[in-house]
């Protein structure tokens, strides 16, 4: 990824022939999460092999479980690095999140108590990865529905463990959104205290409200208007960094989603072209 | 670790809450809202062995079916991280549990090691052969076997019927999932107990067809013609399959 603005498209099997073809949707580059596909040989396998031709990736972990109190799986880790290493990935994110707890595996993102010990727990562990990789990890500001015995407020949480843990933030900005609805507090507040210098990447997505107080972050709606806005807010704040489209589920005609990454890539030549051309 | 104990029981009283429901006695911000996570974790799983086995699905009833997987969520401490790899620990949990007899389902665990092993085949890591070359003798020459494959040994044969007709065909079935090297696809074949032996024979290491009836003719004492004769269709069959790639080159 080379140029100032690339804009990418979560790779999903369903839309496997709509990635390689190219005719409808051309992102800029692709993510997928290595869970997905670490030994996975065959059709699929294959299948991959041909859209990594195509585009360049990054990739976004679901199991590492970086909040957890158990003990990391160094098993998987190092075929994690196998993995990152032999698919060229350029970035490699994670959730500031956890999916295991009392031994046993949940595959989906649990909220992390905001808590003081907890910062330290998870920021060795994003340490202890970060060195075993030999690279930084973007971790991701998860959406939650219910804060857990919260001490502290979540931007500190979130503040303090990118500090201690030296490492990136990849903001989701339709979290953003969807916990300061939830919760009912001031996005571009909570926006203003991200350590945004440590953005190195930034999601984007629907949501779906279930409820007239709750929001799920479901992944499967288009972006509404108010979060483009949130968007076009922060960015301005930035400097330029990839951006994803995530939709994973209930999926639109395929012109539906390049024109949400046309939106996108607009948003972003209005203020990083510009700025980078008077720069 | 830097984590107090207090912390971890709230973030284990979490993680149990999903798979058992039982409330947790912690501080939330939303309380009303915890059921969410227990629904949505569930469905991740629940939604991996629907797939995973559509035909045990649907011989167990979508609501009984749900049951087992919520028993197993309950009761199992789920290990790999890659979930796609779980419906192999739900086979594993089902026959430990002996579920078979509990469910009067004496194909039960056939069936879920059927409908495992086809994404197992399917999934598996490609394992690139010897270079080999089309022309050669079958007999005196070394065979180049595709490694894309697994052996089954079944009792009753849900690989050929509905487990409403397998359940009365107790045998012994044995067959091969073999993954096409071209096309990916997963076929399962029945093969004979001297084809086992052959196969295995093939993969384990080089040798020539005639050695191994030599083997074979020992182990299952019968004469070398007709291990010829028996063998024959059977090689020029998985010629055609791509079980055999072709000849080591020399
Ligand atoms: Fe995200």
């Amino acid at each position: 990824m080379n140029s100032t603005v690339n804009i990418g498209l979560g790779f999903r099997r369903d839309l496997a022939n709509d990635f390689l073809t190219q005719e409808v949707i051309n992102p800029g580059f692709i993510e997928f999460a290595p869970e997905n596909w670490i030994d996975m040989g065959g059709y699929w396998g294959n299948i991959l092999k041909e859209v990594e031709q195509k585009y360049p990736v990054t990739c976004h972990g679901l199991s590492l479980s970086l909040g957890s109190p158990e003990e990391l799986d160094w098993k998987f880790i190092k075929k994690l690095k196998i993995f990152l290493d032999e698919h060229n990935v350029e970035i490699y994110s994670e959730h500031l999140s956890y999916t295991k707890a009392a031994n046993a595996h949940l595959y989906d993102l649990l909220p992390i108590p905001f808590r003081e010990d907890a910062i330290h727990h998870v920021a060795e562990r994003i340490k202890q990865v970060q060195d075993f990789l030999e690279r930084k990890i973007a971790i991701e500001n998860v959406s939650y529905y219910t804060a857990v015995a919260a001490e502290i407020d979540e931007a500190t949480f979130i503040n303090e463990i990118v500090k201690e843990a030296n490492c990136n933030l990849l903001l989701d900005v339709n979290n953003v959104y969807v916990n300061a609805f939830n919760h009912n507090y001031n996005a571009k507040e909570f926006l203003n205290k991200m350590p945004l210098d440590k953005v190195a990447y930034i999601h984007m997505a629907g949501h779906e409200r279930v409820a007239p107080d709750l929001i799920i972050d479901t992944h499967g709606e288009a972006i509404i208007d108010p979060v483009y806005d949130l968007f076009d807010w922060t960015i301005q704040k930035m400097e330029p960094v990839p951006i994803l489209l995530e939709r994973d589920f209930n999926f639109p005609e395929m012109k539906e989603l390049q024109n949400e990454l046309n939106s996108l890539e607009k948003i972003c030549k209005k203020h990083w072209e510009v700025q980078h051309e008077s720069k | 670790m830097s984590l107090n104990k207090e912390t971890v029981n709230i973030q284990d009283s979490l993680a149990l809450f999903c798979r058992s429901g039982i409330e947790p006695l912690i501080p939330l911000s939303r309380p009303e809202n915890l059921h969410h996570y227990r629904r949505l974790v569930f469905n991740v799983v629940l939604n991996t062995m629907t797939q995973a086995f559509p035909i045990a699905h649907k011989a167990f009833g979508s609501r009984n079916f749900t049951d087992l997987v919520h028993d197993f969520f309950l009761n199992h401490d789920s290990q790999t991280p890659q979930v796609w790899k779980l419906p192999f620990e739900f086979y594993e949990y089902v026959v430990a549990k002996e579920h078979q007899e509990k469910f009067a389902m004496p194909f039960l665990n056939n069936l879920l090691l059927f409908e495992w092993t086809e994404i197992e085949v399917h999934t598996m890591p490609n394992v690139i052969p010897h270079s080999f070359q089309n022309e050669g003798n079958m007999f005196t020459d070394i065979l180049i076997v595709n490694q894309e494959y697994k052996i089954l040994q079944l009792n009753y044969p849900v690989h050929l019927y509905a487990p409403d007709k397998a359940k009365d065909l107790l045998g012994n079935y044995y067959l091969i999932a073999l993954r096409n090297p071209e096309n990916f696809n997963v076929k399962f074949l029945n093969l004979s107990i001297l084809h086992v032996y052959f196969t295995e024979q093939l993969s384990i290491e080089e040798q020539t067809i005639n050695e191994i009836i030599n083997k074979a003719s020992e182990i299952f004492n019968l004469e070398k013609n007709l291990l010829i004769t028996n063998i024959t269709p059977f090689l020029n069959d998985m010629f055609l399959q791509k079980l055999i790639l072709g000849y080591k080159k020399h």
